[in-house]
């Protein structure tokens, strides 16, 4: 328990220089790209040219006329008291924008964690159960096809069966649960598949090894040894998989929120980008870089629950 | 082994199968699509049903922006608008003089009009509409900007005479107002919605028009309800919801599975996806005219384009109705005059196409040189049309002339500074003529003053002009105001300060098999109109 809260407590002290390193990369990056937030924002409306003077004005409320550093300590600052500062597109409070945006995104990382891990243990466990036969051989394939297709193909291919054949899904939106379905389905599988390759490797590595053969000497039945012994050593590779895959999902889909209308923070980064509003960017690689640092420290105590053999920290 | 390889051969055959047929063929081209009645012909409604559309934005953005919502959901209404042919159309103005010098200008109220929370429409409603549009030095929205002093340029104030008349009081004459002050430009809200000092919304404001905004879901939709006491003719269909589809395909998909019933707004749907949905019978196109004008701006400070001649042969080498006919579907007009075909002072003026013309003047120019040209449009455009591609068409067609083009998309900042840097050879954008006013329009790109003309390093000067448009300015003459727009139109057609392309025009497709309503107006869509077929 303590070498865990160690362990808990040297990780999170390490988070505070990635984040830091994050966010001046994330602020350096806005810098060298061409483009004025203040020309930007002043030429909201593409049919009216803003005087300089009104750029000016402009610049100087918000703050760019202020030395760079000054400009990042400001909003390094106010980050920590919760002020995430204000889109300098549109004026809105970046903190409050992101988390009007993040149940969206939560839902749908949430629903296709649930795929990736239902899916793939259940396709791993069945590819292995019949491994060599046509069901693994087939299986096989199938999933290498799945793992090819972009995730938008498989979007687009998505909207026109279940919406425009079948029509018993949403094409977009989030007006209910079943618009989730597609874009869910959309990210999560090729990860899904990706799990039950892992997994069906990963038991398969186990399989030969000679706790699996003492469990067979004493007469354990073959579930028995798959499902008690060999899976449970044999998933900390897809736990730690599926944690980065949700960690990156945290942080939204940009293109399968942007393809099925999902506003998120996947789509909220893509405008953010797009129209260069660096206090959003900050915000959002802020809160991605915590949720993900965070997320794969959970992974890591549950693959030590899992599999007490691993030790925290490196150390054997 | 063999079996196995033949077992291979048959799986990698159906996957191929999969992926063709996820390629997507449009409806109409299916056999089975076809003769059977589609889906949708034996739908019943109910009035109470709610008729669900799309567009790629949203039109009720909030507080943020200061309409609040776009004039197309009907929440407000303005004082004036236009009609079709484009001139002044009184709204909740009923009627309007002025005085000798054009310095007030009286408008008399509609009488008999409420708000949506029951108060009445009044003289002071309007003084105070008027005081807040004062605090608006630079009103934001994404629509159109809020500029006090552009709309009304020497504003003095709005005085009430009696309960349903006001004047409205300027330090100059301001002969063409009712111009300026088409839609968005006079907005009416009731008084107590909006902060005193800055003008911008605290609250979701009450407007009269037909419909009343019962929800907005950010991001997502609007949903709309008829106003029962509105003073005009009632709404037809009681719910309607404005969804937001920002994805050009997912729309198609929704029209086509009846997901929704129509596409409204700019950019409602990509020329292309368009004409695919028209093979289906279910599907009509309602073609609105609008203010919207495609045009290529060459940079003339310190290039060979401030020769005229040559601006005269880039556009001599355009075939502009090819492009319109091959990449817009043909739902587009194509123009080389610089005013928009919706403004009463509009005149039609030839568009020349003579490559050999063209080659001519640029050999005058350029002898046996080539020059390079860096062509650039904004990334956003590409939603609207396919751009690259006519740029692309246009790039090959200036290599016949000398002219060695390069075609580059860049985003909306990169485009500011470099816009501001004189970095755009050429700039391939949109100009939509928010208000009517020719003078507005023609000043900004003809006068060495105007603000694209210098914004855009266009270098485009003519004393002649500047005389023109400084007697257009101030004529109190509609006539001669006229008069003077069509002789600075003709020098426009001539000298080309800019190149304009093409009218745009909207293309809203709608499922006609559900709905009616559509292409009850030639120039705008009024959701008030829009009914179900087919209603129990």
């Amino acid at each position: 328990m303590k070498q865990t809260l160690g362990y808990m407590l040297k990780k999170l002290l390490w988070t505070i220089p990635i984040l830091l390193g994050i966010t001046f990369l994330a602020f350096g990056l806005g810098l060298i790209s061409r483009g004025d937030p203040a020309a930007t924002r002043a030429s909201a409306d593409p049919n009216y040219i803003p005087t300089e003077e009104e750029i000016q004005a402009l610049r100087e409320e918000m703050g760019l006329n202020d030395p760079v550093f000054v400009q990042y300590v400001r909003w390094i600052r106010n980050a920590v008291h919760g002020d995430l500062g204000t889109s300098y597109i549109d004026d809105k409070p970046v903190l409050s924008e992101m988390l009007r945006l993040l149940p969206n995104t939560m839902l749908l990382s949430v629903m296709a964690l649930l795929v990736i891990l239902l899916a793939g243990f259940l396709g791993g466990m069945l590819l292995t159960i019949f491994r060599d036969s046509a069901v693994d051989f087939v299986g096989r394939i199938l999933l290498v096809i799945l793992m090819s297709i972009p995730g938008f193909c498989l979007a687009y291919f998505m909207i026109w069966l279940f919406a425009q054949k079948l029509r018993i899904l949403p094409t977009s939106g989030v007006e209910s649960m079943a618009s989730f379905l597609m874009p869910c389905l959309a990210i999560s599988i090729g990860s899904a598949c990706v799990v039950i390759r892992l997994l069906r490797s990963s038991i398969l590595g186990e399989l030969p090894k000679n706790y699996i053969l003492t469990a067979q000497a004493k007469g354990l039945g073959r579930r028995q040894i798959l499902f008690r012994h060999a899976l449970r050593n044999s998933l900390v590779p897809s736990i730690t998989y599926s944690a980065n895959t949700f960690g990156g999902l945290v942080g939204g889909s940009m293109i399968t929120e942007s393809v099925f209308s999902v506003p998120g923070i996947g789509s909220y980064a893509l405008s953010a980008i797009h129209n260069r509003d660096y206090v959003a960017i900050q915000g959002y690689v802020l809160f991605t870089g915590f949720a993900f640092v965070l997320i794969c420290l959970l992974a890591d105590l549950l693959c030590v629950w899992m599999n007490p053999q691993i030790q925290l920290g490196g150390d054997s | 082994m063999r079996r196995k390889q033949r077992f291979l051969s048959l799986l990698l055959g159906a996957a191929m199968a999969l992926s063709l047929a996820g390629c997507g063929e449009p409806a109409a081209n299916r056999p089975e699509a076809d003769p059977s009645p589609s889906p949708s012909d034996a739908v019943v409604h109910t009035s109470d049903e709610e008729l669900v559309l799309a567009g790629a934005r949203t039109l009720a953005p909030g507080l943020e922006d200061v309409y609040f919502s776009h004039k197309l959901l009907g929440a407000w209404e303005p004082l004036i608008s236009v009609d079709e042919k484009g001139n002044p159309a009184g709204v909740l103005a009923e009627s309007w003089e002025r005085n000798e010098d054009a310095t007030v200008w009286t408008f008399h109220l509609r009488q008999g009009v409420k708000f949506q929370n029951g108060e009445d429409f009044n003289a002071d409603v309007v003084v105070e509409n008027f005081n807040r549009y004062q605090l608006m030095e630079s009103g934001y929205s994404q629509y159109t900007t809020f500029k006090v002093n552009d709309l009304y340029p020497g504003l003095i104030g709005c005085e009430k005479v009696d309960d349903h008349t006001v004047n409205v009081s300027f330090t100059e004459p301001v002969p063409r107002l009712l111009f300026n002050m088409k839609d968005y430009a006079s907005c009416i809200f009731y008084p107590g919605s909006w902060d005193q000092e800055t003008g911008y919304f605290t609250e979701q404001p009450v407007g009269t028009g037909p419909y009343i905004i019962k929800e907005v879901k950010e991001d997502a939709y609007a949903a709309v309800t008829a106003f029962e006491d509105y003073w005009g003719e009632p709404a037809k269909t009681r719910n309607i919801r404005v969804r937001i589809i920002t994805d050009p395909q997912a729309r198609y998909a929704a029209l086509d599975s009846e997901e929704i019933m129509g596409v409204l707004d700019l950019g409602a749907m990509p020329a292309t996806l368009g004409t695919e949905l028209l093979k289906d019978d279910r599907f009509g196109m309602a073609v609105h005219t609008s203010n919207i004008t495609h045009m290529m701006l060459l940079k003339g400070e310190d290039t060979k384009f401030s020769d005229m001649r040559l601006r005269q042969a880039v556009s001599m080498a355009i075939d502009r109705q090819q492009i319109v006919d091959q990449l817009w579907g043909g739902y587009a007009k194509p123009t080389q005059n610089l005013i928009n075909r919706m403004c009463p002072d509009w005149v039609e003026l030839p568009v020349a196409y003579d490559m050999e013309k063209a080659k001519e003047l640029a050999k005058e120019v350029l002898g046996e040189e080539r020059i390079s040209l860096d062509m650039y449009t904004r990334s956003l455009y590409l939603d609207r049309g396919p751009y690259k591609e006519m740029m692309e068409y246009i790039q090959s067609q200036l290599s016949q002339i000398g002219i060695d083009a390069t075609v580059n998309v860049i985003d909306s900042s990169a485009y500011s500074e470099m816009s501001k840097a004189g970095e755009l050879g050429a700039n391939f954008m949109t100009h939509g003529m928010a208000n009517l006013n020719a003078y507005i329009f023609l000043n900004m790109y003809m006068s060495g003053d105007g603000s694209y003309n210098k914004s855009q390093h266009l270098n485009y000067h003519n004393p002649h002009v500047e005389e023109l448009l400084t007697e257009m300015k101030t004529t109190l003459d509609d006539d001669r105001f006229h008069a003077l727009a069509v002789e600075l139109q003709e020098i426009a057609n001539t000298e080309l300060p800019i190149i304009p392309l093409f009218y745009d025009t909207s293309n809203l497709i709608y499922n006609k098999n559900q709905i009616t309503g559509y292409e009850d107006f030639t120039d705008h869509l009024d959701l008030s109109h829009l009914t179900w077929l087919g209603v129990q």
